[in-house]
């Protein structure tokens, strides 16, 4: 490749006409899409609230660590001026909720206390004993060391909780308890469904491309046709036309037992199994198409003269035709497994409580309990897999096309 | 040669086999939604109109159908009037940064779609756009935006910018150029491109749902709240009309992007 | 956020023409939960209100989601007047400061209302309960109790729950023979939540799991589980509506939920609004929803205008109400995310 040669002044001057043409759809992208998904993922290391939190308790617990037990008398001191404070500018259920996500349970005892140190009157009181009082969540140093560590303008505590892990109580890293380890599962279980999704795809698409490529013209446009029409019509109406069909009273069911298979209808909806039939039943033309658009390039003669030299079929179809085909095949895979990450409709509707994929999850916690930080997480580690994927396949075709010439 | 009979027998099967797994939903559900039961069983206790009466005349389904209409042509040429321009500038233009460029609007495309959606939500909300059909239609042009520009890309791909010049040595005026060479040459990829656009927005559902509330509901959010909710014919229905909808302007866009010299 | 801003504007100047459609003056905007639920209570309550006030209301859909309150409050773009959400999220929404505290002559009906009932941001717009529910034409003996949704052995056969922490743990510890009034003293402490779980191993296996209620009541016609947990206002209704013979075992202790209307912060009529919650606030007004649908009220005096056959299908009647308990809202607001998150876990085992 030739290095890039820098354009002359006056070529780029000619230029203008074209940046003003393409200016407005870079901006309206860069707004609409690009924007919004910068600030969403920022969520998920952003740790204003805690920082403006508890300046004060913070700087009272330096020094300090959970081994110890619960803080020393000044550090509750600057938790009444600043949960006082935080009451002041409406910034308090916020800063009850950033803490019950790390330690769950404690939102109405800082709530209440927050409430308390706006108005109480603190004149020859006990401080750490009227704190105390507030509730149990104060009798836990576990939250006394969130404040006292959490202290930065970013966290990592999002990122680790959904690589089950989280720091304790001196800041090393810890795997999250079994009982609340749970998104390495969700992961895997992703990564699961989105491979044999892929894997049945190109098991599906050969025999479909080979027979298209060697029919006659017209035969092989109704087929292309007819490989075309389900990708032409929505996701949603295919999910649904799968439900109809598998469900307990549906045709599927109602065959089988007509053909005397089954005597009760099978639960065939609501299961890995429809989800990935569903599945495959979506992105399969994505599969067939870049498979037969390389197959379409590959002479015939190439395997008739394999074949010729003696080579029996399965051979000479592994060592002359299959190379050729990679780079579709990978492009095809690369297509389908990577929609496959994101499915969110289909396994919802279709799934059952076991089949849900990380989209699910950053809907859960989008909705369910308004945590936009782990939901953030938890889209920059499937938007990280994307990438990885991407890289991995554009260096895979670069080694196969390679090898091919 | 018996055994290569017998192979390419068994490929045939086996891509009918496939060809009606892939079809047999969008076939299934046409009986479905003929049925005169409210059961959507197989085979149903006899044929009726009524699933198709009820969407067509349901002031939930018709409100839907029309924001679905309003949010589909709104976004429709938003993208279009956005890509076409900027397809251009990347076809012809020579600038440096023009791959990245692509890369940049092509985004959405590999974008999850529950990202996009649950990050519109937190951005729309504080631009005020939620619950308006303009948020929706603005996100539906991001979405399609990209589709819209690789079509008439494609479109453009080798045309010949020598052609415009040839026009104006010829002693035509720039606008006359464009107007009798590079339009008639373009117009087909647009038109496809926004064919393929409407469907886009038509179908769409997760940024639906996070962007609109009852009263700007589409088509697709109807069907999916009522699939939560009961599984009637008339959802079967809706989804034929949606079937028949974007297959009839899918194969207008496929007719409209063949090449002329075939 | 400049960008944002600049969006803002953008639909403010376009509002007038592609925004959402214009209020007509006077009138409130009420987001309810929609399909049935929107049509009893227009008319049972927002007609009756209309005709005496004048003051018009548009009875919206939604989807009860305090996020969405969250964001139109802090774009100051609010559409609804009032809302009917649920007692966790309204919990959360009246610290955040989204709801507004609800007129004096409201709140001073408190000692007429049931626990939960009456918040101070909220006036229960209807109360609900997760009961056990079999299907009448298929056990002629049903279970009588959650231990004997437990029990395989006497009733074979699957089992439907709900896929959630939210109910199910707390349906577990009724199983475990714990009364509906002590289940959040036992669900409070670590011990209990490992009491719940312990329990729910034993059934794990015959149970299916459902998300949406429609699945779940299918599953129980067809046969698939012989019984399940169910909203009663959805089983009455099948019952009333499609022939069913759903039977609700209330007698086995139940939980039940309120949902309440609020008075959204920045709403756009709020005069109206406080019109609408004082009229509501009236027994009689009130009484005009469960006589049309299988949900109760939080207010006593309301089953005074109610007949035996109306009161009979409302978990919060004076005949079954001794038989329940609420749930506990701050409870779920505080550990909804971890319980849940550990349901996951243990589901996915």
């Amino acid at each position: 490749m030739r290095p890039p040669q820098p354009l002359r002044p006056s070529a780029l001057r000619g230029q203008v006409p074209y940046l003003l043409m393409l200016a407005p759809l870079v901006m309206f992208v860069l707004v609409t899409v690009v924007v919004p998904v910068a600030l969403f993922l920022f969520r998920a290391i952003d740790n204003r609230e805690l920082q403006a939190g508890f300046p004060q308790t913070a700087a009272a617990l330096s020094g300090w660590s959970q081994a110890q037990g619960l803080p020393p008398e000044p550090a509750f001191a600057a938790l009444i001026f600043d949960l006082a404070k935080a009451q002041e500018e409406g910034r308090a259920a916020a800063l009850a909720a950033r803490l019950n996500q790390a330690v769950p349970g404690s939102r109405s005892t800082v709530i209440k206390t927050a409430k308390w140190a706006a108005t109480a009157d603190l004149q020859g009181a006990s401080l750490r004993e009227d704190v105390l009082d507030q509730g149990k969540a104060w009798h836990n140093p576990a939250l006394w060391s969130v404040i006292a560590h959490e202290t930065g303008r970013f966290t990592s505590y999002y990122i680790l909780t959904t690589l089950d892990l989280k720091r304790g109580p001196e800041g090393q890293l810890q795997r999250l308890p079994a009982e609340e380890a749970l998104f390495l599962t969700i992961l895997a279980r992703t990564l699961a469904i989105s491979l044999s999704v892929t894997a049945i795809c190109a098991l599906l698409a050969l025999p479909v491309a080979h027979v298209i490529t060697a029919a006659r013209p017209r035969m092989a446009t109704l087929l292309l046709a007819m490989v075309l029409l389900p990708l032409w019509t929505s996701l949603l109406v295919r999910t649904v036309a799968w439900i109809i069909l598998l469900q307990g009273e549906g045709p599927v069911n109602a065959t089988l037992q007509w053909l005397g298979a089954v005597t009760e209808p099978l639960r065939l909806v609501y299961t890995r199994g429809s989800l990935i039939v569903t599945m495959v039943q979506v992105l399969l033309p994505l599969m067939i198409l870049p498979v037969l658009a390389v197959l379409k390039r590959i002479p015939p003669e190439q395997m008739r003269a394999a074949r010729s030299l003696g080579a029996p079929w399965w051979m000479a179809w592994r060592r002359v035709q299959l190379p050729l085909l990679w780079p579709g095949l990978m492009t095809g895979a690369g297509l389908t497994f990577t929609f496959a990450l994101g499915y969110y409709i289909t396994p919802r509707l279709i799934g059952g409580e076991k089949d849900q994929m990380l989209s699910s999850f950053i809907v859960f916690y989008t909705d369910k309990t308004l945590n936009w930080g782990l939901a953030a997480a938890l889209s920059l580690q499937l938007l990280v897999i994307l990438a990885l994927v991407a890289g991995l396949l554009a260096g895979l075709h670069r080694l196969t096309t390679g090898r091919v010439r | 040669m018996r055994a290569e009979f017998w192979r390419i027998r068994i490929a045939r099967i086996l891509t009918g086999l496939v060809l009606a797994y892939l079809l047999a939903p969008l076939l299934v559900i046409l009986p479905m939604s003929l049925t005169s039961g409210s059961n959507l069983t197989l085979p149903g206790p006899g044929w009726s109109w009524r699933w198709y009466e009820l969407v067509l005349s349901d002031p939930r389904w018709l409100d839907a159908l029309g924001n679905s209409l309003i949010v589909g042509l709104g976004s429709t040429l938003l993208a279009v009037l956005l890509a076409t321009p900027a397809a251009v500038a990347l076809a012809w233009g020579k600038f440096p940064g023009r791959q990245f460029a692509l890369a940049l609007i092509a985004t959405p495309l590999v974008l999850p779609i529950v990202i996009l959606a649950v990050a519109s939500f937190s951005f729309y909300a504080s631009a005020g756009l939620l619950g308006s059909r303009l948020g929706l239609i603005l996100a539906h042009a991001g979405l399609s935006a990209p589709v819209v520009l690789i079509t008439i890309l494609a479109s453009l791909r080798g045309f010949d910018l020598g052609l415009m010049r040839a026009a104006a040595s010829l002693g035509a005026p720039p606008l006359t150029a464009f107007r009798r060479v590079l339009l008639p040459l373009v117009a087909p990829g647009v038109l496809a491109g926004a064919i393929i656009a409407f469907v886009i927005s038509f179908d769409e559902v997760v940024i639906a749902s996070y962007l609109t509330t009852a009263e700007q509901r589409t088509l697709p959010r109807v069907i999916f709240s009522g699939l939560r909710e009961s599984i009637s014919p008339a959802i079967a229905a809706a989804a034929v009309l949606l079937i028949l909808a974007s297959t009839l302007l899918l194969c207008l866009a496929a007719a409209l992007q063949r090449p002329k010299d075939r | 956020m400049l960008t944002a801003r600049w969006l803002h504007k953008f639909a403010l100047l376009s509002a007038a023409n592609l925004g959402s459609a214009a209020y007509a003056e006077g009138a409130i905007t009420l987001a309810g939960w929609g399909g049935t639920w929107n049509e009893a209570y227009k008319t049972g309550i927002t007609d009756p209100f209309t005709e005496k006030t004048g003051i018009s209301v548009v009875l919206d859909e939604w989807d009860g989601s305090l996020a969405r309150v969250r964001a139109m409050v802090e774009a100051g773009a609010v559409s609804y007047d009032l809302v009917s959400i649920e007692a966790p999220q309204l919990e959360m929404g009246c610290d955040e400061g989204l709801f507004l505290p609800l007129p004096a002559s409201v709140t001073a009906q408190a000692p007429h209302y049931l626990p939960g009932t009456l918040h101070d941001c909220g006036i229960a717009s209807d109360t609900w309960a997760t009961v056990l529910v079999y299907d009448g034409t298929k056990l002629t003996n049903g279970p009588k109790s959650w231990a004997d949704f437990w029990d395989v052995k006497a009733f074979p056969g699957k089992r439907g729950l709900g896929g959630q922490a939210l109910y199910t743990l707390e349906n577990a510890l009724l199983a475990d023979g714990v009364a509906p009034s002590d289940i959040y003293t036992v669900l409070a402490t670590p011990e209990g939540v490992d009491r719940a779980f312990a329990k729910l191993d034993e059934i794990k296996p015959h149970v299916v799991w459902w998300s949406s209620s429609s699945t779940a009541l299918q599953n129980l016609d067809a046969g698939e589980v012989v019984m399940t947990d169910m909203y009663n206002g959805r089983v009455t209704f099948d019952n009333e509506n499609n022939g069913k013979d759903y039977r609700i075992v209330w007698e086995a202790g139940f939980l039940y939920g309120t949902d309440l209307w609020a008075l959204v912060a920045d709403a756009p009529n709020p005069e109206g609004a406080a019109a609408f919650l004082e009229f509501f606030a009236v027994p009689e007004n009130q009484a005009g929803f469960p006589r049309l649908y299988g949900y109760g009220t939080g207010d006593a005096r309301v089953y005074d205008h109610l007949t035996e056959a109306q009161r009979s299908r409302l978990p919060t009647s004076p005949d079954v109400i001794g038989y329940g308990a609420s749930y506990n809202d701050a409870f779920w607001a505080e550990n909804l995310e971890s319980l849940e998150q550990r349901f996951k876990v243990w589901q996915s085992q």
